[in-house]
């Protein structure tokens, strides 16, 4: 098989991965409920977890990596925790479905507006109108950092600067950049950032969870055991116990430990996310080229804001045909369809067609994408 | 954890225990260590930021 469907799972992970999460399947205990050796060692595997989270990603206090199963239960129980009844939130059509519809559910049931941002042919967000939205009152701008269809980077510093000066908080998805491009949250002045463990990261599904800055009040959405102050009636608001109510996922958090020290071995996320553009831009420049094939995506105008996908369609063929053909006769994996993205395929005319996307990820390799370039061009040709 | 991360890196004595009934109801981790170290252990604490919910001598029994 070549996996080019990074975007979706790193399926293909460092054998430092595996290893980790075998070994913590054999030997820990609970996290935080009681001070057994295998307890013990589970919360020091969940402490190592969350420096290294941490670290990579610029969050000044470690206390406040908060983990979750997933993005998408850091990006609810982040939206739930910030935004209170009437209150606005800007975001972009770049978004992922977990960003939108808790979005959708806050306007429902607690009168929340929200504004979206649009975006050019490219799907390259519209900063100027990004920037009119946020006007004062505004609670919170809720941003990718990375386009899960067209691999679209954000400039979230900028996001942050324009939000902030509206008295706003910042929230960024890194669903797709966390591991693979620098997040600095300090010096980006980002309010909090929600990520997962499985993708650029490297670690298993089942983990993920939000840094959030040291002056950041978000709320508890789940609430439950904590291992601390059993008798109080509500759920602790100390960090991280106040978003982490029930048994953490100490063996995905040991692999994910892992995955962040194969990444930071390898010389960080600026490296990783290199080598890993550069495989996007070969196959760009391959697939491109083709003709009766459209390319989605900054790729044309710029490249440097682009990640590792490269999105497109062959003229006449649903993407889902296009991705069958790209598996059964080159063992080619990838993603078709919508991506849990509506507004962004509405803003690139492809709600109909969806979009082909294939995603490089650190262990493809030249000759892997050279192998999808010469599909591509055949199923084109018909 | 953060706390016994500190004091390991110091090599201060001391080990997590259960916390005792007597310092806080329901559950939890404590530090415990031998009372003449608390100046030693605050110290350490207040440099690696790490916080100090409470800090209480009570006698304890160590079976072996």
């Amino acid at each position: 098989m070549i996996y080019l469907d990074n975007a979706a799972t790193t399926m293909r992970k460092p054998q430092e991965v595996v290893d980790a999460v075998a070994a913590a399947l054999g030997s820990l205990g609970n996290a935080g409920r009681g001070a057994s050796a295998g307890a013990l060692d589970a919360g020091r595997v969940v402490l190592r977890c969350r420096e290294a989270v941490a670290a990579l990603l610029g969050c000044p206090r470690a206390d406040h990596v908060c983990f979750s199963a997933n993005a998408t239960t850091a990006l609810n129980a982040t939206l739930s925790g910030l935004v209170g009844p009437g209150e606005r939130v800007v975001t972009t059509v770049l978004e992922h479905n977990s960003v939108l519809r808790p979005l959708a559910r806050l306007a429902d049931e607690r009168g929340v507006e929200v504004a979206y941002a649009g975006c050019d042919a490219h799907g390259l967000l519209d900063m100027d109108e990004l920037e009119r939205l946020i006007c004062p009152g505004t609670r919170l701008v809720a941003v990718t950092h990375g386009s899960n269809v067209t691999g679209n980077l954000v400039d979230v510093a900028r996001v942050a600067e324009m939000a902030h000066a509206a008295g706003a908080l910042v929230l960024v998805d890194a669903s797709q950049t966390a591991g693979c491009v620098p997040l600095d949250m300090s010096a980006m002045g980002l309010d909090v950032v929600c990520f997962t463990g499985h993708k650029g990261l490297m670690g298993p599904q089942g983990t993920g969870g939000m840094a959030v800055a040291e002056d950041v009040d978000v709320r508890p959405w789940v609430e439950g055991g904590s291992g601390v102050r059993s008798f109080e009636r509500r759920h602790p608001l100390e960090w991280p116990t106040r978003l982490e109510a029930g048994t953490l996922n100490a063996y995905g958090l040991a692999g994910l430990a892992a995955g962040i020290a194969f990444i930071e071995k390898n010389g960080g996320p600026a490296a990783v996310g290199a080598r890993e553009h550069a495989l996007a831009r070969r196959l760009y420049e391959g697939v491109g080229g083709v003709p009766g094939v459209t390319v989605y995506g900054g790729w044309a105008v710029s490249p440097e804001r682009c990640g590792s996908i490269v999105a497109f369609n062959v003229d006449g063929l649903d993407s889902a045909e296009v991705a069958d053909a790209l598996s059964s006769g080159w063992g080619i994996a990838c993603r078709a369809g919508a991506h849990c993205a509506p507004l962004m395929h509405r803003a690139l005319g492809t709600e109909r067609q969806g979009s082909v996307r294939l995603s490089c990820g650190w262990f493809n390799t030249e000759e892997e994408i050279d192998v999808a370039v010469a599909a591509v061009r055949e199923i084109a040709a018909g | 954890m953060s706390c016994e991360e500190c004091c390991q890196r110091r090599g201060l004595g001391g080990r997590m225990i259960p916390v005792p009934g007597e310092v806080a109801a329901g559950c939890g981790l404590a530090w415990k260590t031998a009372p003449e170290a608390r100046e030693e252990l605050v110290a350490a604490l207040e440099a690696d930021g790490v916080p100090v919910e409470a800090m209480t001598v009570i006698e304890l029994l160590e079976f072996r």
